[in-house]
């Protein structure tokens, strides 16, 4: 039985513009939407704002910009690799240049040497005074060389020198090198502040060379202090490196000069002992880099010198 | 579509009660706006009242013409009971002016 509300049409009744409207309308929504032409759709509790085309266009806009962005930068790597390359084939040429020039000045030297030796022990008391002199340049300016080309050698080898790889006791180290230090020199004022338990990974001979090194140059520039205080301590570890650092109250240095401090041959400060060829800080230099750390130094003139080094801690500390 | 059938003249006193909703002023919207006057202005000028309700600050005038997307376009004239609908930034107003001209 039919309801009262209902009603039954015959299609020749359908409002066949209505319905034509309608269908119109539903084609316009979708071409709408085909073509980006929406900017929100609205629903029963929120507005969607939607920025299809504008979304799109500035993705491609930034992909074209980060492909361009790419592109140079694999380029200024290219260059920076090749340029890397030539650098430490340039640098590889030298060194063995400087190896070869170094091992080939041993033998004449060694004949210079020898025959000084010879002219000092026969011959001396028959030259005169000033003839002496110059027997004595000869023999102070002949062992200088011979120090120079010992010292040359001396960097050479660490370069190439294979590195360990075990865990190295500072603490302990620093401990050995300053009871030789005070044994030496037992009437100086000197004290040894050491911080216990640093370790470090790497080589063990390297760093002791490293440590002997940092202590010597501390000791020497603070010879004039009483009481002279060296210090060995480090900072927190922080991602598997830690800061370790050799700090004393000597006559420091010109902050300005910091960087030359390490650079081979050269003194800050020349008036002080002459013996040595100014390498030790190149050699604590090269043996941080081997391990893949930085070292720095930070003083004032008469403020003393704390010098830092970044080395790699062990991976149970 | 056939348009001869449908075709019922548009009186020329006929006023258009146009509805545009929009959202702020998102490009679309921005656009549907100005291509709608221009049209307007061109077909039937001074015959025309644009009321713009914009959705993100009224979204219930939305809701209660269930309006779905910006922008909409809701056409009524004052002798006719139904309503047409065009939807879009207008930038193709063949639709539009078809309707405007009677001819939907």
């Amino acid at each position: 039985m039919a309801n009262d509300d209902t009603h039954t049409v015959s299609y020749e009744q359908l409002p066949l513009r209505e319905l034509m409207s309608r269908l119109a309308e539903r084609d316009d929504l979708v071409e709408a939407l085909r073509k980006h032409e929406v900017d929100a759709v609205v629903g029963d509790k929120s507005i969607a704002v939607v920025r299809l085309l504008e979304v799109e266009r500035e993705l491609q806009a930034r992909t074209v910009e980060l492909q361009n962005q790419n592109e140079e930068l694999r380029k200024t790597r290219e260059t920076l690799e090749r340029q890397a390359g030539e650098l430490e084939r340039v640098n590889t040429e030298l060194e063995a240049f400087t190896y070869s020039i170094s091992h080939d000045l041993r033998n004449p030297l060694n004949h210079i040497l020898l025959f000084v030796e010879l002219l000092k022990s026969k011959s001396l008391p028959k030259l005169d005074e000033r003839e002496q002199q110059y027997v004595g340049h000869l023999d102070t300016a002949s062992k200088r060389l011979q120090q120079l080309l010992a010292s040359t050698l001396k960097l050479f080898r660490i370069s190439k020198a294979s590195v360990g790889d075990s865990r190295v006791d500072l603490s302990e180290l620093a401990r050995r090198i300053s009871e030789e230090m005070t044994a030496a020199d037992p009437q100086r004022a000197r004290r040894f502040e050491i911080a216990p338990g640093l370790a470090a990974r790497g080589d063990e001979y390297l760093l002791q060379q490293l440590l002997q090194n940092l202590l010597a140059n501390a000791d020497k520039y603070s010879a004039d202090s009483s009481p002279a205080i060296i210090e060995v301590g480090a900072e927190e570890p922080r991602d598997g490196y830690r800061v370790f650092y050799v700090r004393d109250n000597g006559i420091g240095f010109d902050p300005q000069k910091a960087e030359e401090l390490f650079v081979p041959f050269v003194r800050l400060n020349q008036k002080k002992n002459a013996d040595g060829t100014g390498i030790g800080l190149s050699v604590v230099q090269r043996i941080v880099h081997r391990h893949h750390g930085e070292v720095w130094a930070e003083g004032r003139p008469e403020e003393g010198a704390t010098f830092y080094f970044r080395l790699p801690v062990p991976s149970d500390d | 579509m056939s348009t001869s059938e449908t075709n019922v003249p548009v009186d020329s006193a006929t006023h258009f009660q146009l509805r545009l909703f929009v959202a702020g002023d998102e490009v679309n919207s921005v656009q549907a706006r100005r291509n709608l006057r221009k049209v307007c202005d061109e077909l039937i000028p001074g015959r025309y009242t644009i009321e713009e309700i914009d959705v993100l600050r009224d979204p219930s005038a939305a809701l209660k013409e269930r309006i779905l997307v910006t922008p909409s376009l809701i056409i009524k004239t004052d002798d006719s009971d139904s309503r047409l609908l065009v939807f879009g930034n207008l930038n193709d107003t063949t639709r539009l002016k078809d309707i405007l001209n009677g001819k939907r």
